[in-house]
């Protein structure tokens, strides 16, 4: 009986276990298929309308050649590339100089008098080059004639969460900078490279200057440079007799110099603010193009 | 005698500098403000650096460069000297009319 009883649920099993693999495949057999055009009208047979979409033509050498100086031409016009070769050689020998008012149109016009100089943006891998950018840059400005606000009082803020960098501040908001801190113009710097490698004596930077405009959000000042310092003259000199703080001579000076140098030649055609004597009658005085590269080598090569 | 005077001509002409004001070691200062935190010490340090580079202006101006006046302050707000922090606060505005909104701004934050 037992024996019985146990053949019976064996078969159930069996069976159910079957009908549970048809309802299964049952489920899976697609109902709809969705194929291209091309492998439909090989199933039935059908000729598929064939549409043109490409036109050949067949050129010789020499319109090839005609199409693709057109196209260079067209290029380099695009690019600003408009000179000749006798053109560029001459001004890579006697560079062309471009008038501060031309380069600078909207500085005269607006004439601004104080200047916030933001906590830089460091993208660069050394901590201290936004301290080192924003030091000599408070101090270059204030020389060029301008108001600069307290640099200490810069770090404060950032450090309190008051103002953030350059990097969370967007140019629309110099506006409502200008309201709060009652100056003119608002000075974005980002700094992308402050190093120097251990096989190289050169030091090397990259920074870029927006000066915007608290009134009209205009940028009054755009300046991208890259700067190479590779001389045995130190970039800078410490202050010997300070009594204080004395910076490290290998670690900090060079990286410290640099920033005081490239400062210096960054701002060098800056427009001379209202405490300068000169403010305003330096137009028509030379001024650097808009992206530069300086390199100021005077190693001998023996 | 033409000897000493040419060279005491030259130093006048070359020694004299042209630039509005005169920093002393004001680099060094700022950037160790930036640096990092300062122990009560050092910052009274820094304050008696500061006095140096506010009561003796040099330059062609003659009068501390702008924005000194205020780390000033604010550094002897810090070592719990407040009615000299206003003083310099309101010189900044004295010597800097541009700086009102500034300063006012930093007085409220400050409390004086």
């Amino acid at each position: 009986m037992k024996r019985l009883i146990f053949i019976l649920c064996l078969t159930v099993l069996f069976f159910s276990s079957c009908d549970v693999y048809n309802r299964i495949m049952k489920k899976e057999e697609p109902s709809e298929t969705e194929i291209s055009q091309d492998i439909l009208a090989e199933i039935t047979g059908e000729t598929k309308p064939q549409i043109q979409d490409t036109n050949i033509l067949t050129v010789s050498k020499k319109e090839l050649k005609k199409i693709k100086k057109e196209q260079d031409k067209r290029d380099k016009i695009a690019r600003g590339d408009t000179l000749n070769f006798a053109e560029k050689f001459w001004y890579a020998l006697f560079p062309k100089t471009i008038e501060r008012e031309k380069n600078f149109p909207l500085m005269y016009k607006e004439t601004p008098k104080s200047i916030l100089v933001l906590y830089p943006w460091n993208r660069s891998k050394r901590d201290d080059a936004s301290e080192i950018f924003l030091t000599n840059i408070t101090k270059a400005l204030s020389l060029r004639g301008y108001y600069i606000p307290s640099a200490i009082n810069s770090f404060n803020d950032y450090r309190t969460d008051t103002l953030f960098s350059s990097q969370y501040i967007p140019h629309s908001k110099a506006k409502e900078l200008g309201q709060k801190y009652g100056v003119d113009a608002v000075l974005y710097v980002t700094v992308y490279s402050l190093n120097k490698n251990w096989w190289s004596t050169s030091i090397t930077s990259s920074a870029e200057y927006h000066l915007i405009s608290t009134k009209t959000s205009d940028t009054l000042f755009f300046r991208k440079t890259e700067f190479i310092y590779d001389t045995p003259k130190p970039a800078y000199k410490p202050n010997k007799k300070s009594e204080i703080f004395n910076m490290d001579i290998d670690r900090e000076v060079p990286f410290f110099g640099l920033g005081y140098q490239m400062t210096n030649y960054v701002f060098i055609d800056f427009p001379f603010g209202p405490y300068h004597k000169k403010h305003l009658k330096d137009k028509e005085k030379f001024s650097h193009p808009r992206i530069i590269n300086y390199k100021i080598n005077m190693r001998l090569d023996y | 005698m033409k000897k000493i005077i040419l060279l005491s001509l030259s130093l006048i002409i070359f020694g004299c500098s042209n630039d509005l004001y005169k920093y002393h070691d004001y680099d060094n200062l700022v950037y160790a403000y930036g640096k990092g935190k300062l122990q009560d010490r050092e910052i009274k340090r820094l304050s008696r650096q500061y006095e140096k580079i506010v009561t003796q202006p040099k330059g062609k101006r003659k009068v501390p460069a702008p924005g000194v006046c205020i780390d000033y302050a604010y550094l002897l707000y810090i070592t719990d000297k407040k009615d000299k922090a206003l003083e310099m606060l309101n010189k900044e505005i004295i010597l800097y009319p541009e700086s009102e909104t500034y300063v006012n701004k930093l007085k409220q934050e400050l409390g004086l």
